[in-house]
């Protein structure tokens, strides 16, 4: 049959497919086909109809028989440990509870499959775990305490002794409780994070995180202690994207373990000779064989590069650490379905938005779950420890960030009211006897007052970082060598950013609210990182990108602090300087006030009480200082920087405050502040008065 | 050197369109395919069956982790491993049948002889010889038939892998399957299937 026939009967066949059966012979005998042509074509109808299912479910092969297994409980090994029951199966072999003789303690032992003994690779990858896992020491990873090998029932085994952990895995916990409450994420999500970035900073990538590998503890404190298990993959990392883990690639002598060639496949068994390169075939055949049996499991877990074949970096670990925390507050992980999809899925569809699966989780956080899911590495969080930071201060708020000042003010408490009676009062001041020149420099004045805030605020958190960096109880106050390097660049970026913001704003490219968040960190970032103008802008920017809402919240009570003070200022000073002003501000509450000058005597006391208050009420301002370091650490691009600043993560704190009750508190404090004042101040008018002085000359300065 | 790039180098070839660069990675995937397979075909566990799919993926993700082969999508491989799991499987078939004709000297059924897969009902070994008769008529069908049936993966994903629309690879499965139907029925099993094709 040629070519031609071949196109022909083709097209006549589909044609007479889309017509009814029972005109397809009519229709046939109209096209005056060539004899073969024409017997060709009914004899391929007939078989269409009887093929049926034919070919249509795609060959399947059957699976391998399991492991035939060997009993070795009862049995003790290494003269050491015996082994009790089976607690499960890992890639290589199985894992055993068993009791350390010696200690009479329970340990969970690794032993590997004899029949994976007969082959070095196999051995060297579970000494690469044993290593991998013996340079780290953390809390939140699991202590592997001893390796061998050894002879058990006449077999060659090696083994891994790691601490028996009581509890369960993340896995069985959200088969049973499907979603998780959010403080509760948080916290699994921080201990995890922890584990992570900790071996990251030994250059270990995990490379096979899922809830079955991360395994819960109560601590009995309502919480878990979470230990990640399971460094069977991991990989030794350099920063320079190359794997290092030369000496178990280059050891490799024959590649084709194993698997013996008992096909008689002449036609390749030739071309077999263009070899893959030795090295890392076998290597691979390792992670393979782990891999062969998690083909199901794992693959719900993997990134995008690893999907790919790309290198893997810490990145790939948040991704995985991504789609578990989405998985523990939805019950579901982002992607499902077969292998093959789910390599597809991971590379190429983006995953549904959690937001839009569970709307109760706040929108920063979300927005950062989601973002440990992008596509590309770099797009993701810079390192796990910052993205549990973000985590954590997004959940808490600015109230737990008050809470937690409150314990460095008092710390700090001797060097920050030297602090404010040599910079803060008499900046102050400057700014408040500005309208005294001319009442119309006054919201020069305001906003100078405004920008003093801030300076102080970052002045006092260049005290906290020297108390989070010195052991001594004593902390060296400010000096004016220290605010002549700060006051400069403080001075001039502001004024940029002032600019910058302006413009932004009447173009539309930049809301308010958002400029204003940039000025909230922006004194900070001028005087902890020493950046300046544009830089400091920028540095500003990205660091309250992932925290608008707590930023916003800091704007609200600073601006709420800034208008109270000074108005608590300006009547103060109006009060002090009477008259001068009374036409433009409160005119006849201050004529009344000339004829009794002891009743004005009292306002200005009174006032000078709650100045006093807001003066020394350092809790505000430090909190913008651990706002600011909480946002260094969790925009950290090196893990040193990040760590460098942890000291802040480990405090604890109560979630249940809210920002209503502090701002209740402080205004609580100064009203009853102020209410004793007066009646002090009374107290002592009414005896000047027993005393026969006559209050009505009592003033500072005399009226003409 | 060399292996890296010329695997790069042949992947280029492709990518701008020699077909035939294709055929010359064959045998570094089939090293990688074949290795795999070999352990589902040497125990097999009659009560559970397992995708071709399944083992397709892991030579996958194997040869990307090697990164010797920047596989510029999963398509390609596939495009690829359809052919070769084919050659696995039918040399695995006439082994199979070699060994119990020349060792044990009785005489097996086919389906018995082909165990290790399912559906039990298709000879493979005459699939094969019509698949190569039908190459010779249109070459493109086998592509069809290889995706589909030897890595099992859909109809859409085939129209994929192979760049052409759906429908057409609806009609051409039709049409391959209707003509391979008719040629597996027509011929009787031979004796001098165990010879190389």
């Amino acid at each position: 049959m040629n070519q031609h026939d071949w196109k022909e009967i083709e097209s006549i066949f589909h044609k007479l497919l889309e017509t009814p059966p029972q005109e397809r012979s009519e229709l046939l005998s109209k096209l005056s086909l060539d004899r073969t042509v024409r017997n060709e074509i009914e004899s391929l109808l007939k078989s269409d109809q009887e093929a049926g299912s034919f070919l249509d479910s795609p060959v399947k092969l059957l699976e391998p028989r399991p492991e035939e297994d060997i009993a070795l409980e009862g049995e003790v090994l290494d003269s050491k440990y015996s082994i009790e029951t089976r607690l499960g199966q890992g890639g290589m072999g199985y894992v055993y509870l068993a009791l350390h003789l010696g200690t009479r303690r329970k340990v969970a032992i690794k032993i590997i499959s004899p029949k994976f003994m007969t082959n070095l690779e196999f051995v060297k990858r579970f000494q690469q775990e044993a290593q991998a896992a013996g340079a780290l020491r953390h809390p939140n990873i699991v202590n592997v305490t001893d390796f061998g090998f050894t002879q058990l029932k006449n077999r060659e085994v090696a083994y891994l002794v790691m601490e028996y952990l009581n509890g369960l895995s993340l896995g069985t916990f959200i088969k049973r409780h499907q979603k998780l409450p959010l403080d509760l994420v948080i916290d699994i999500t921080e201990q995890i994070c922890l584990a992570v970035a900790e071996a990251h900073s030994k250059a270990i990538i995990h490379r096979d995180l899922k809830p079955e590998n991360i395994w819960l503890e109560s601590n009995r404190r309502e919480g878990f202690n979470v230990k990640v298990l399971d460094f069977g993959l991991a990989k030794i990392y350099d920063p320079e994207k190359k794997l290092l883990n030369e000496d178990i690639e280059n050891s490799t002598e024959n590649d084709y373990v194993e698997i013996e060639d008992d096909s008689s496949s002449e036609e390749f068994s030739q071309q077999q000779t263009l070899k893959l390169s030795k090295d890392s075939e076998a290597n691979n055949s390792l992670q393979l064989l782990t891999r062969a049996g998690m083909i199901v499991g794992t693959p719900l877990y993997m990134s995008p590069e690893q999907c790919a074949g790309q290198s893997v970096s810490p990145q790939s670990d948040i991704y995985s650490i991504g789609i578990i925390v989405y998985q523990m507050l939805t019950g579901e992980t982002p992607f499902s379905g077969s292998t093959h999809s789910l390599l597809q899925k991971h590379i190429q569809e983006l995953p549904t938005d959690i937001s839009e699966k569970s709307p109760n989780i706040p929108k920063p956080i979300s927005q950062l779950i989601m973002s440990t899911l992008a596509k590309k590495p770099e797009a993701r969080p810079s390192n796990a420890l910052s993205f549990a930071l973000g985590m954590k201060i997004n959940f808490e708020g600015f109230p737990a960030l008050l809470k937690q000042a409150q314990n460095f003010s008092t710390a700090l408490r001797p060097a920050l009211v030297y602090t404010s009676l040599k910079f803060h009062v008499p900046l102050l001041l400057i700014f408040l006897s500005l309208p005294l020149i001319h009442p119309a420099i006054f919201p020069i004045s305001f906003l100078g007052i405004f920008f003093s805030n801030a300076f102080i605020s970052a002045l006092y958190s260049v005290l906290v970082n020297r108390l989070i960096k010195t052991t001594e109880v004593k902390v060296e106050p400010l000096t004016f060598q220290d605010l002549k390097t700060y006051i400069r660049p403080t001075i001039f970026t502001t004024l940029l950013a002032i600019k910058d913001s302006l413009i932004k704003q009447l173009t539309f490219k930049r809301s308010l609210a958002r400029s204003c968040s940039v000025f909230t960190l922006l004194p900070e970032v001028i005087i902890s990182e020493k950046l300046s103008k544009d830089a400091a802008l920028r540095r500003a920017e990205e660091l309250v990108k992932n925290f608008y809402l707590i930023s916003q919240q800091i704007n609200i009570q600073n601006l709420w602090l800034s208008i109270f003070g000074f108005l608590i200022y300006l009547y103060l000073i109006q009060t002090l300087f009477w008259g001068r002003y009374s036409s433009f501000y409160l005119s006849t509450f201050l004529e009344k006030a000339q004829k009794y000058g002891f009743v004005s005597v009292l306002y200005s006391l009174v006032f000078i009480t709650p100045t006093l208050f807001f003066l020394f009420n350092f809790n505000m301002f430090i909190a913008v200082g651990l706002f600011y370091r909480k946002a260094f650490q969790a925009n950290s691009h090196s893990m040193e920087q990040a760590l460098d600043n942890a000291v802040l993560l480990s405090t604890k704190t109560d979630y249940r405050v809210t920002l209503w009750t502090q701002t209740s508190k402080l205004l609580l404090k100064s009203v009853i502040f102020t209410a004793i004042a007066t009646l002090l101040l009374a107290l002592a008018i009414s005896l000047l008065g027993l005393m026969g002085l006559s209050t009505g000359d009592f003033r500072f300065i005399k009226y003409k | 050197m060399d292996e890296m790039s010329q695997i790069t180098e042949i992947l280029l070839k492709w990518s701008q369109g020699n077909k035939a660069a294709l055929e010359e990675l064959i045998p570094l995937v089939y090293d990688n395919l074949h290795k795999i397979a070999q352990r589902y075909l040497k125990h097999e566990n009659p009560n559970h069956t397992i995708q071709t799919t399944a083992l397709v993926n892991e030579a996958y993700l194997k040869l990307v982790e090697q990164k010797y082969v920047q596989w510029q999508n999963r398509q390609h491989f596939f495009a690829i491993a359809a052919k070769i799991m084919r050659r696995i499987l039918i040399n695995y078939a006439r082994d199979k049948k070699a060994e119990k004709r020349g060792g044990a000297r009785y005489k097996v059924s086919l389906s018995e002889d082909l165990k290790a897969y399912e559906p039990p009902n298709i000879d493979l070994l005459l699939l094969d010889q019509d698949l190569t008769k039908l190459a010779e008529i249109d070459a493109r069908k086998i592509d069809i038939i290889e995706l589909r049936f030897f890595t099992g993966i859909s109809l859409e994903e085939v129209a994929e892998t192979l760049g052409i629309s759906l429908a057409t690879a609806k009609r051409d499965w039709r049409m391959a399957k209707a003509w391979l139907y008719r040629e597996i029925m027509q011929s009787e099993p031979k004796g001098d299937l165990d010879e190389p094709a």
